[in-house]
């Protein structure tokens, strides 16, 4: 009998925790709002989530492939030791299966982004401490930021989702449809035109100036978004802006390598992301004791034209090691930094950059053709780095040809080459669609030029897929056509 | 007592099933599988709107089960529409369950093994040429690029497109294709005559009796033979001023119009316009001889970092080099391929070069799958090649190609790199080398040596033994000692012996040159070849076993 009891007092503790164990399901609220709800506080938890927007860039992820899908579909790096997805993409073979098009680390800054944004009145309101300009320089940051994301997503994708809500509640439209080019481009163009209002012109602290987004910055990238999208004279004034500021200069030739790259932060710069920590993605691209890419065969040749170019031999590549020694190298005598000295800043916008955007709308724009001042202004660029004076034939196709050569020259290796390619090639419905092809020519070897050439064929074919699993998980989203296969 | 017992049982019990009904899940009923993949004869089933029909013919020829069952194999499935416009075109049918004689049923399956492949495929790993595995039909299919637009718009054997590529199953891929693929029949003349561009040449090919000479199959054994053609159009002897075979044969045999005659010669002109095996453009060697089917003559291959070409000169001073137009080019038949040349192609005479043998990549074995055994002769089986270079005795053994990424051994990246050639203990295997040009040559061997279950070679040179005994139990450590790299490379080469090579190494990045199995034995440094042609290296065991060989090389001796 006493056994018996000992049995169902047993019995009773189980049946106890039996439904324990079930009972949640009955929690209903769901588990972030209490969080979400405790952390929009007061101004400093404001700069920490801004500071967060910053460090979600600051990943590999992110910056991997900022950089490949910048340089592996043009022909300025070749593989040493890369992946296979990164020689499909070097030969544009890129399927949706390809992890290479995985966009998760963009869209988790724009969510970081869109929580700053919707959070921060809120927490403006509770600190009394915290006034209304800053809650705005705050916004205009997480705007900027979330700019720059969708312009990136766009050169790349072509048509994305527009997300500008955050997914902090179930409220949210966890199923968004692709939005067209033109409406991304005009949401970005509002936003970066309200964020240069309310952003600040600069930081004291170095770090701060160039690595958060100033006035400079959103200029900066909304004049490449004026270029992208062909309004030259809006490209005109934005860049003109930032020129009229006076905050920035082009290095002196003799530091070009040095003050721009090696110790990064120079005074041509105007966004450069900051790494607290290693920039893996140079170091595992770049570094000279194992390199994943190499220069293309034909790299030497871009300078040869002029024999003091600064941007040559132990500058741009190393001739005798056959590198890229733009972020890998130490200074002229042909040192390398080692495996964990890559504290390379990723340099976005740079002085020389807004005066060659400039250049390209002046060659460009219908109203406001300037040949002479879009000479001029490359020029600046061309002198500065090889002593030599610009000497092109003052046409609309000479210039546009020596503007695409200099800043192949200027930016070699800074993901900027393909955009460059791209842009060139689709004004006027691609009819420049050459300068992508004839990549063919570089990229292919005895047996798989008709295959590569084939792949580079269709214009389609130069924005990427979206990958797999986003189609399976958002029947919304449609994919490129190009890349259909069902 | 006893009640109070079984009340607190049955309470107990009853608690106990609340307790488990408490937690009850949602997936009762559900039947679990370790994979969520279905097969490929599922797959097919589960999309009816556009397999049923493809279904259907699998069903009808019996293969069906095998495709539900575990296996590892491509499917290329023509779509509803594809079959619709096949039965129709074929037999005026609309539906496959109206065919029902022998014959119809036969041919079915013949469609089946032409469209299936004993390996996965991806879309990724497509080339402008062959697919690298045979179907069950013995085929290669060809894949092509030259319509541009992408993977998606690549030709199957030129007449098919994809519909849809590497849907992914748990037995292989599926690739749906818009046309059924017709079973290659015609040899490589026919398909070259019907192609209507190439007609001088094929009459050319008539005159000279090698019309009938390539359109074999089969040889005497049954044994599947095998052709390239490279092939000038009307329009490249247009270029060249002939406008008719009558030109032609006043430019290559004005005198001398016995066409049949092997010395006549535009007899030897179109025998140099073939080899005897498959070469897709991919099969050209990287840099090295072909040997046609003129006796005692080879076509030289070399691939620069850009293109293909045939018969370069190494001068540099002209360009007199020939290459293939893609768009007439790699285009499969029953017994071979067919090539068009850009210019007139001559009989060429080479200088002797630097050449490396490397057995896995001899076109009759490097089409291989690797690691699976091979017989020889078996022209029954499906997929077999039955191998007749090399030969071994006893007839019979087995041969396999090895990648092993451990090890440093020769290869292309066209095969993926460090192959070896394998077999058992046999008495000898012996080779046709490629031709070689008359000169005098050092000939090194080199294999995965320093094992006792390795055998010891004597090699034979046409029929006679030359240079010394290869004990493939030593490895360089085992001859020069543990400080076998200080070895300075005179003593080394005296003892009959040259490190490996500097330019292969394993995926840990050791090079040939570093490793002690891989070291190149010297058989003789003055073979004396007083003639072009190809010859034939026997390697006679005097012990026997298990036999990984790697490579010949041949080097110019002044």
């Amino acid at each position: 009998m006493k056994l018996n009891i000992i049995k169902i007092f047993a019995i009773v503790p189980l049946l106890i925790a039996s439904l324990a164990s079930c009972s949640s399901y009955l929690e209903l609220e769901p588990q972030d709002n209490l969080i979400q709800d405790e952390f929009w506080q007061n101004k400093e938890q404001v700069a920490s989530a801004v500071a967060g927007c910053y460090a979600s860039m600051n990943q590999s992820g992110f910056t991997d492939r900022v950089l490949k899908w910048g340089e592996l579909r043009a022909e300025m790096l070749v593989s040493v030791r890369a992946g296979n997805n990164e020689r499909n993409m070097m030969k544009n073979f890129i399927t949706p299966t390809n992890s290479l098009v995985n966009w998760n680390n963009f869209y988790a800054t724009v969510n970081y982004c869109n929580l700053v944004l919707e959070f921060t009145d809120q927490a403006q309101a509770k600190d009394l401490s915290f006034t209304e300009a800053e809650a705005a320089t705050f916004k205009a940051e997480a705007l900027a930021i979330r700019s720059l994301v969708y312009f990136i997503l766009v050169k790349n994708f072509k048509e994305v989702p527009l997300v500008l809500t955050a997914t902090a509640s179930n409220q949210v439209n966890f199923y968004p449809a692709k939005s067209s080019e033109s409406e991304i481009i005009e949401q970005i163009v509002a936003d970066l035109k309200k964020a240069v209002e309310d952003l600040n012109i600069g930081y004291e602290a170095i770090g701060y100036d160039k690595g958060r987004m100033t006035k400079g910055g959103a200029l900066s990238i909304l004049a490449d978004v004026y270029l992208w999208s062909e309004q030259y004279n809006e490209c005109i004034n934005a860049t003109q802006d930032i020129i009229d500021s006076g905050r920035y200069s082009l290095v002196d030739g003799s530091e070009w390598f040095n003050s721009i790259f090696f110790e990064g932060n120079s005074s041509e710069g105007i966004f450069e992301l900051q790494f607290d920590d290693i920039n893996k993605t140079y170091q595992n691209a770049f570094y000279f004791g194992s390199p994943t890419y190499a220069p293309f065969g034909g790299t030497k040749e871009l300078y040869v034209e002029f024999l003091d170019d600064v941007r040559a031999d132990k500058a741009t590549y190393d001739e005798d090691l056959n590198t890229v020694f733009k972020f890998a190298g130490i200074d002229e005598t042909g040192l390398y930094r080692g495996n964990d000295e890559f504290y390379n800043t990723f340099i976005f916008y740079r002085y020389a950059e807004v005066l060659l955007m400039q250049a390209e709308a002046y060659i460009f724009s219908t109203e406001n053709q300037n040949l002479n001042k879009a000479a001029e202004l490359i020029g600046q660029v061309h002198e500065r780095a090889t002593g030599a004076p610009f000497n092109v034939t003052i046409d609309k196709t000479s210039l546009s040809n020596a503007l695409l050569l200099e800043r192949q020259k200027e930016f070699a290796f800074e993901s900027k080459r393909w955009y460059d390619l791209l842009r060139f090639a689709r004004r006027n419905n691609f009819e420049d669609q050459f300068l992508i092809t004839d990549l063919v020519d570089l990229k292919a070897g005895p047996d798989d030029y008709e295959q590569i050439l084939s792949f580079y064929s269709d214009a389609e074919s130069y924005f990427l897929p979206i990958s797999q699993n986003e189609i399976d998980l958002n029947k919304n989203l449609l994919q490129n056509p190009y890349y259909e296969n069902n | 007592m006893k009640t109070t017992k079984l009340i607190t049982w049955i309470g107990g019990l009853f608690a106990f099933m609340f307790i488990l009904n408490s937690c009850n899940d949602n997936l009762d009923g559900s039947t679990f599988f370790t994979t969520d993949e279905m097969t490929i004869a599922g797959t097919l089933e589960s999309n009816p709107e556009k397999f049923s029909m493809y279904v259907d013919i699998l069903q009808k020829t019996e293969f069906y089960t095998a495709f539900q069952s575990y296996g590892s194999y491509t499917c290329f499935a023509p779509t509803n529409i594809a079959v619709q416009e096949f039965l129709q075109e074929k037999w005026n049918v609309s539906s496959v369950d109206e065919l029902t004689s022998e014959d119809q049923i036969e041919f079915l399956k013949i469609i089946v093994k032409f469209h299936t492949l004993p390996t996965k495929r991806a879309a990724s790993a497509f080339l402008e040429g062959r697919i690298d595995e045979l179907t069950y039909t013995g085929d290669y299919l060809t894949t092509s690029f030259v319509g541009g637009g992408g993977i998606a718009n690549v030709e199957i054997n030129r007449e098919a497109k994809l519909d849809q590529y590497d849907i992914v199953t748990n037995n292989g891929l599926i690739h749906a294709i818009d046309r059924v693929l017709s079973p290659f029949v015609d040899a490589v003349p026919k398909v070259i005559e019907d192609a209507g561009t190439h007609t001088i040449f094929v009459e050319a090919l008539k005159q000279t009796g090698y019309y009938d000479v390539f359109s074999e199959i089969y040889n005497e054994d049954g044994i599947r033979v095998n052709f390239t053609i490279l092939a000038e159009s009307d329009a490249i002897y247009a270029e060249n001023g002939i406008n008719s075979f009558a030109d032609l044969a006043a430019v290559i045999s004005p005198d001398n119009s016995d066409y049949l005659d092997v010395n006549n010669e535009l007899n030897r002109f179109i025998a140099y316009h073939a080899a005897s095996d498959f070469y897709y453009s991919a099969d050209f060697p990287e840099d090295g001889f072909v040997s046609t089917v003129l006796p005692k003559n080879a076509i030289k291959s070399l691939k620069t970092d850009k293109e293909l070409k045939i018969n370069e000169t190494e001068t540099g001073t002209n360009d007199t080099w020939t290459s293939l137009l893609a768009e007439q080019s790699n285009l499969p038949a029953k017994n071979g391929v067919y090539h068009t040349v850009n210019k007139l192609l001559t009989v060429f005479t080479p200088k002797p070069k630097y050449q490396i043998f490397d057995f896995p990549l001899t076109p009759a074995v490097g089409k291989l799958a690797f690691g699976k055994w091979y017989g020889p002769n078996e022209p029954n089986e499906p997929y077999s090649h039955g191998y007749t270079n090399p030969r071994v005795f006893p007839t019979g053994e087995r041969i396999r190609i090895l990648r092993q990424s451990k090890n440093p051994s020769y290869g292309t990246p066209q095969d993926g790199g460090n192959t070896v050639f394998n077999m058992g203990g046999v008495t000898w295997v012996e080779w046709d080398t490629p031709v070689l040009p008359k000169g005098k040559y050092e000939v090194r061997v080199c294999g995965n040596t320093g094992n006792n279950g390795r055998p010891v070679f004597q090699v034979y040179w046409d029929g006679q033994p030359i240079g010394s005994q290869w004990d493939m139990r030593d490895n360089l450590q085992d001859v020069f000692g543990s400080n076998w790299k200080d070895v300075d490379s005179l003593t080394m080469r005296q003892a009959g012996y040259v490190r490996g090579l500097k330019t292969v190494q394993t995926n840990q990045g050791v090079t040939a040159y570093d490793s002690s199995g891989w070291g190149r034995f010297i058989v003789t440094s003055d073979l004396l070849c007083p003639e072009q042609r190809s010859h034939v290296i026997r390697f006679e065991t005097i012990r026997s076993g298990g036999i990984p060989i790697d490579y010949v090389e041949f080097v110019p001796v002044n």
